[in-house]
Formats: structure tokens, C-alpha cells, sequence
């Protein structure tokens, strides 16, 4: 062997070769304490993918880096945005080749919730993340080009070594289980509601109204958006179509019955995340409200809570305080941009 | 008053346990099956007909029961469990377990909701399917027995009903079951099997008509026909030897099994 070879080969062993895995480094993960708001329910965070901060801080990256898509323009965070509760203040979000063809959910008390999209396909954030890189509209991207971009980066391989461990290969797998530990983090309950509840803040007359009307039989909202995640995690026909065009839950079931029914979202921040519903046809609270108070379809598709009355009746001060209700599950800090 | 999970059924297996030996001890399987006209449910499809001749069907159904007691012949109470969610749509939470000791088991007990001094928000654990059944503050709080809804044929098209039992402005509807049976534990698993007549809960002593209720929640006269009616919704379908591997067979008529007899006839599993 020639000796001037040497110093390549060495050189070539530091650098990890072309494999795509970590160079050895000590992997010593930080877990990473949840906070647990009060009368939350205990969450749970899979065997094996705990909350450390390496991985949480790698999944914050991630999650904003155009990397993850085919001509870098477009990240998670480009169609979930901060300062909109990680939703999208545009109906449908812009990915690399057009428009989605659903609004963008807000990101919060993910860690509570058993499936994931507005229909439900996926069962685990981490199963989730693989979606948006390969779907054509939103990132154009597929993983295996992805790992590529990864482990060439000057950074990235230093963080998932310190995430993962050192000889881990990096891709899609440990890519989604940090950008899932990020996502457990968005913990929101910091809200006028939840200070009332702790007997800490009053509501206003307007307010307790609309509390009342809430969890009452008058709106009935309570059935489905109940507390203390204001959702029930469940998927209803709200009657906003008598063809849906968009099956909804039946895609994945096939149900007849499924279609048109759609994950409830939860209310809290709702201030912030307009428009609504599954495909942003709503600009307003107000037009939510009016919609659930005489403005539904009725069918054999439309959820059985809904039929059960012909309108809601609800005048126009009855309304207003509605919706002074529904800013009290605002979370000012948590949507801070 | 905080439900305190399995915390009785632990104290109360130990003070039995001090007169039994352990080889006595035997597991339970308790099961929750429902029939609509001696028939297995099914959901969704309009399909079925009550009293009132009212032709539905049921897209959900889901209810709590809760002080589920098994009784011996000599009148000693072993608890099971203080409380437990059943989802009729699936079989996640058929059935309820718990160990207890070796004896004559002869009647099994159980509430129907929960009872009115403990039905208090708050009381049961922060788990979505509890959440779920919370029956608001403003309406008398705690959390809901039942809640049974679905579609109805009426001229137009389809009406839907709501069969939701509760707490009605803080008045107690729940109520007391106990069904007979015998069962022989001397160490073993065993099964029991519970059926719900979903019709029986629009029949009698009063015929329930979906076009005369709407939402009931507020409604008191509503539940207190609820309330009656329902206490002759329950039977005991099976007891006796608790197979793991077995397929489940619905409807059979009360089946007496103790330990240690042979059988000449195909055992039927409760699981």
C-alpha cells in the first residue's frame, strides 16, 4: 500500500464514511420533565421515544427547516405557525406544488390526543411527520433523499448523535421521533378558563353567560368540546355538507356512515386559529356560532347530537357571549410569535 | 368523594383472604354484552323497532357501572371494582377482572351509573373516556350513567335521540342491580356474563316514544322512566369457566358450572 494512502484513510474513518450514521460522540440525554397542567389526564409518552432536550431541541429544528422538503422552501413550521397556535392563518397553507386541500390544525396537547390529521390516519405523531415530507403538494420530498441532506449537514449529525446516540443511523425514523418530542412539549392551559377553574380569576357577567350556554343544553357545545382539552378526541358530522366532498373519517373506515365526519379540534386558542373547520370555510367565530345555530344540514349523516333539535334559538346577546366564553380558552403565552 | 381505583377490592381481598387459603383464590371475568331483539347489537343501521314502534338505530352507546359486587351464599360481599366504562361499540372494555376468593357465589351486584353522593365532578380519574361522560356544573355536575343516542325514521327523514341518563339538576337516577347466579370458585378463572336489552330501556312499566323526547338531560320525568324501565334491562346471559382461546357465543341461557365437575357437554368461554 502506498503510504500517502494513510492519512486518507483515516481521514475517511473520522468522517464516518458514507453510511449516513453519527460519528461516535457520548450520548448522555437530558430527560425532560413535563409539566402536567392540572386536571389534565397522566399522558403517555411512548417506551421509546422519551422527552429528552437534545431530542426536543433537534425536533424544534427540524420542525423549521426547510431541509425537510424537495426545493427547501417549505418546513412544518412555513403551514403551522406560531403565532396562529402552529395553524395557519390562510385557509388552505402553500406547500411546493399548490395548495392543500385542508386547513392546517393548530399544535397543542398533542400528547392527549389518540390519532392525528382531521380524518385520523395516523395513530402516533411520529407515524404523522412521515406524511407532509412525502405528500406532493405539501414538501415533494421523500426520506431517503432527506437522510441524505441530513448527514451532510455540518450540524445535524452532531445533534442526532447527541439525541440518539452515537452509531444510530440517521433518517427518517430518529428524524419523526424528534420532531414528535418537540410537538409533546406544545402544552397549552395557561388560559382565563383554567385561572377561573382554580378559583384564581372571575369571569365577567358576559362571560358566565356564555360559560352557561356552553355546558348547557342551550348550545350544547359541551358534548363534544368538553373540558378539560375541549375536544373529545372524536370524530362527528356537524352537518356542513349533505354530499360531502371530502369523506372525512371514511377514508380510512370505508363507513358509509363515516362520511363527512371529522376530527373534533379543540377549542382552546380558537381566538387565534381561524379560519375554521376542515377546510377553512368559516372566517369567523361568528359564522361558527351562526352555523351550529341554524345553519347546518340536516341527514342521516349529520351527528345525532345535532339532529336532535331544529335550531339552536340563540339570540344575538346570547351569541356574543358565546363567544366572550371561547376567548377565555385563550393562551396568550403559549401563541406568542 | 374521590373513587379510589381497586382500593376496596384490595382491602376487602385481604380480610378475606385471612379466612380462605390462597389455592381458594380464583380470577373473575365479568362481561358487559348487549341484544336488541334477543340479537347481538349492531350498530349504525336503522334496523331495529321499540315498543312505541319507533324503527332506529344506535351509533353510540357507552355507560358507566360502578360497586360491582359479587355476593356468597352465606352473604359475604367481595368487591370487584369501584367502577367501570363500557363502550358498547367496542370490545376494549367488555370486561372487567379482579381475583377473589374461593366460595359459593350467588348474586352479583352492581350500580347503574354512580351513586348520588359520589357523583361528583372531579370524582373519577382524568381519562378521556371519563371525561368524555361529564355531565356539566351547570347541570348538576358529576358525569353521565349513560349515553345512548342514535337515529330514528320519522316522515321526513331521519330524527335522532339522545338517552342520556344522569345527574338530572343534582337528582339521583342511578340505580341498584343484582342478579342471581351460582358459581363455585376454588381457584380457576371464571367468567360471568352480564346482557343489556337495549329495548328493555324503552318498554316497561313505560313505553319510551324517541318522537316525544328531545334532549332529555334536564328532563326528570324522562329520567325517571329511564330509571324504571332500565332496572329490568339486565340478566345474566353465562357463568362458568373463563377460556382465554374461546370464541365468545352470545345468548346462551344460564349456564351453571362449579370446579372440579366433569363435563360432558362443549364448555363455552366468556372471552
Amino acid at each position: 500500500m502506498k503510504y500517502w494512502l494513510l492519512p486518507l484513510l483515516l481521514l475517511g474513518a473520522c468522517s464516518g464514511g458514507d453510511k449516513g450514521t453519527t460519528p461516535a460522540s457520548p450520548h448522555n440525554p437530558t430527560p425532560y420533565a413535563l409539566d402536567v397542567p392540572a386536571g389534565f389526564p397522566i399522558p403517555e409518552i411512548p417506551a421509546d421515544n422519551p422527552l429528552t432536550i437534545e431530542g426536543i431541541e433537534l425536533g424544534r429544528l427540524l420542525f423549521a427547516d426547510p431541509i425537510l422538503s424537495v426545493d427547501s422552501t417549505v418546513a412544518c413550521a412555513s403551514c403551522h405557525l406560531r403565532e396562529s397556535a402552529f395553524a395557519d392563518a390562510r385557509r388552505f397553507s402553500k406547500g411546493v406544488n399548490g395548495l392543500t386541500s385542508r386547513n392546517s390544525m393548530p399544535l397543542f396537547n398533542l400528547l392527549w390526543s389518540p390519532s392525528f390529521f382531521w380524518d385520523g390516519r395516523s395513530a402516533s405523531l411520529e407515524d404523522q411527520a412521515i406524511h407532509p415530507v412525502q405528500n406532493p403538494i405539501e414538501m415533494g420530498e421523500d426520506w431517503s433523499t432527506v437522510t441524505a441532506k441530513l448527514t451532510r449537514h455540518p450540524t445535524y449529525p452532531r445533534l442526532f448523535a447527541q439525541a440518539f446516540g452515537a452509531n444510530k443511523p440517521i433518517g427518517q425514523k430518529l428524524a419523526v421521533q424528534a420532531i414528535a418530542q418537540f410537538e409533546r412539549t406544545l402544552v397549552s392551559a395557561d388560559t382565563k378558563y383554567d385561572r377561573w377553574l382554580a378559583g384564581t380569576e372571575e369571569f365577567t357577567p358576559e362571560e358566565e353567560r356564555g360559560f352557561l350556554l356552553f355546558h348547557t343544553e342551550q348550545a350544547d357545545c359541551f358534548h363534544c368540546h368538553v373540558a378539560p382539552l375541549f375536544t373529545d378526541n372524536q370524530f362527528h358530522n356537524n352537518g356542513l355538507d349533505l354530499d360531502p366532498a371530502d369523506p372525512g373519517l371514511a377514508r380510512q373506515t370505508e363507513g358509509r356512515l363515516d362520511r363527512g365526519k371529522f376530527k373534533t379540534p379543540s377549542l382552546r386558542n380558537i381566538e387565534y386559529t381561524a379560519p375554521y373547520m376542515h377546510d377553512g370555510r368559516f372566517q369567523t367565530l361568528q359564522e361558527v356560532i351562526e352555523h351550529y345555530n341554524s345553519g347546518f344540514h340536516r341527514s342521516n349523516l349529520t351527528d345525532p347530537l345535532m339532529l336532535i333539535r331544529p335550531e339552536l334559538n340563540l339570540d344575538l346577546k346570547e351569541k356574543q357571549s358565546l363567544i366572550s366564553f371561547l376567548k377565555t380558552l385563550s393562551d396568550p403565552r403559549f401563541n406568542r410569535p | 368523594m374521590k373513587f379510589i381505583y381497586h382500593g376496596l377490592a384490595a382491602c376487602s381481598l385481604l380480610l378475606n383472604a385471612c379466612s380462605n387459603s390462597d389455592s381458594d383464590r380464583g380470577e373473575i371475568h365479568v362481561n358487559f354484552d348487549h341484544v336488541i331483539a334477543e340479537a347481538e347489537l349492531v350498530p349504525s343501521e336503522i334496523r331495529y323497532t321499540n315498543a312505541a314502534g319507533n324503527e332506529y338505530a344506535i351509533t353510540r352507546l357507552e355507560y358507566i357501572v360502578s360497586d360491582i359486587i359479587l355476593e356468597t351464599a352465606a352473604g359475604k360481599r367481595v368487591d370487584l371494582t369501584e367502577v367501570h366504562y363500557r363502550n358498547a361499540l367496542s370490545n376494549a372494555t367488555r370486561s372487567l377482572s379482579a381475583h377473589i376468593p374461593g366460595g359459593e357465589y350467588s348474586v352479583l351486584h352492581f350500580t347503574f351509573g354512580i351513586d348520588g353522593g359520589k357523583n361528583e365532578t372531579g370524582a373519577l380519574p382524568s381519562v378521556e373516556h371519563f371525561n368524555n361522560m361529564a355531565w356539566p356544573s351547570p347541570m348538576g355536575g358529576g358525569y353521565h350513567y349513560m349515553r345512548m343516542e342514535g337515529l330514528f325514521r320519522i316522515p321526513d327523514g331521519e330524527g335522532s335521540f339522545l338517552t342520556h341518563t344522569g345527574p338530572s339538576a343534582g337528582a339521583d337516577f342511578s340505580f341498584d342491580v343484582s342478579l342471581p347466579l351460582h358459581l363455585s370458585v376454588n381457584g380457576g378463572s371464571w367468567g360471568i356474563t352480564v346482557v343489556m336489552d337495549i329495548n328493555q330501556w324503552y318498554d316497561a312499566p313505560t313505553v319510551y316514544d324517541f318522537n316525544d323526547r328531545g334532549s332529555i338531560m334536564g328532563n326528570a320525568d324522562a329520567q325517571f322512566t329511564l330509571q324504571e324501565n332500565g332496572t329490568a334491562a339486565f340478566s345474566i346471559s353465562h357463568t362458568g369457566r373463563h377460556d382465554h382461546d374461546a370464541h365468545e357465543h352470545e345468548g346462551e341461557e344460564n349456564h351453571e358450572e362449579t370446579a372440579g365437575e366433569e363435563q360432558n357437554h362443549e364448555e363455552h368461554a366468556d372471552d
